[in-house]
């Protein structure tokens, strides 16, 4: 499999544009999908973000120097595309996707047992009352096992920056947990 | 204190939230964000595809006739403004010309007669204003 360097080169040169887009595509769009995912719960609305931020990354391709990963590249639009429709969503007054409850009928793991799906609605709840920047940092750490300089320059913060927006989170977290 | 519970590796920061959660929770919680319809990313590059042909801006490339199809359509276009926009300058000062002849000298000697005061309001407010210019003059020199 060719390297994300080698595959950029390729379309900047105008060598099968589509085809090595394509490529591209498929190397990073399960990542992409599932963060923005978790940040807005809706498949169709995931989709939409995401078709947005593959669009972006075509038109912004030739001009893109390679001074960063592509993937921390990638990441950084999908983090912008993500606040900025949640934020749009907010304005219109349709905030149905930060407080739909994850579905978890569909997961294998998943037990009958009251006291295990209760933890699992105070997770989701617990998740969905954070600030949304603190909310991408906490997945991008726990779900993706970014490092923060990783985690910073996606984010457009300091590596301070970026460590202080997960340890509130946990710190929020846990008072959301002794609360309810 | 602070500086030591930041500088924390990334399993000691995954356990923190898993001492608050299950580990299972949170696997469960990542799964289900996970979940999405059947060959979706299969079929996404294609729909991306499509999407982004339909985003391009359509170029026309016109053919010489075309060309000059645009320009001829464009020169009646402004030949056409200029010769409307002459008639009604002509037309306009016609009518101006008629409506003077068209007014007997009775007419005007009526209207003459009925708004003279006005004429010496206006003829006293001139005289007025000269001599308090000629008064500020006076003033200006003497100071």
């Amino acid at each position: 499999m060719q390297s994300d360097q080698e595959l950029i080169l390729q379309f900047q040169k105008s060598i099968q544009r589509e085809e090595t887009f394509t490529q591209l595509v498929k190397k990073h769009q399960a990542k992409v999908y599932h963060q923005i995912k978790r940040m807005v719960n809706d498949h169709d609305d995931a989709d939409d973000i995401a078709q947005m931020v593959w669009i972006k990354i075509w038109n912004k391709l030739d001009g893109f120097k390679m001074e960063s990963e592509f993937s921390t590249w990638l990441f950084r639009i999908a983090y912008n595309e993500t606040l900025n429709f949640i934020a749009k969503q907010k304005r219109q007054g349709s905030n149905t996707s930060s407080t739909d409850i994850l579905n978890y009928e569909n997961t294998p793991s998943h037990t009958d047992a009251p006291k295990s799906s209760e933890i699992q609605i105070k997770l989701d709840q617990g998740i969905k009352q954070l600030p949304e920047k603190q909310q991408f940092v906490f997945m991008l750490r726990y779900f993706e096992e970014l490092n923060y300089e990783k985690i910073a320059s996606i984010t457009g913060t300091t590596v301070g920056g970026a460590k202080a927006n997960y340890h509130q989170a946990i710190k929020k977290l846990e008072e959301f947990l002794k609360k309810s | 204190m602070e500086q030591k519970k930041i500088n924390t590796t990334l399993e000691e920061d995954q356990l923190m939230v898993e001492r608050l959660f299950s580990k299972e929770a949170l696997a469960n919680y990542d799964k289900s964000a996970s979940n999405v319809p059947a060959s979706y990313f299969e079929k996404f590059p294609e729909t991306l595809q499509q999407r982004i042909a339909n985003n391009k801006p359509k170029v026309f490339f016109l053919t010489p006739l075309g060309k000059m199809a645009i320009a001829a359509v464009f020169l009646v276009i402004v030949s056409s403004t200029f010769i409307f926009l002459n008639n009604s300058v002509s037309k306009k000062s016609i009518m101006v010309s008629i409506s003077m002849q068209d007014i007997s000298n009775d007419e005007i000697e009526a209207y003459v007669d009925a708004n003279e005061w006005m004429a010496d309001i206006d003829w006293q407010s001139e005289t007025f204003k000269s001599d308090t210019e000629i008064e500020q003059f006076y003033k200006d020199s003497i100071d």
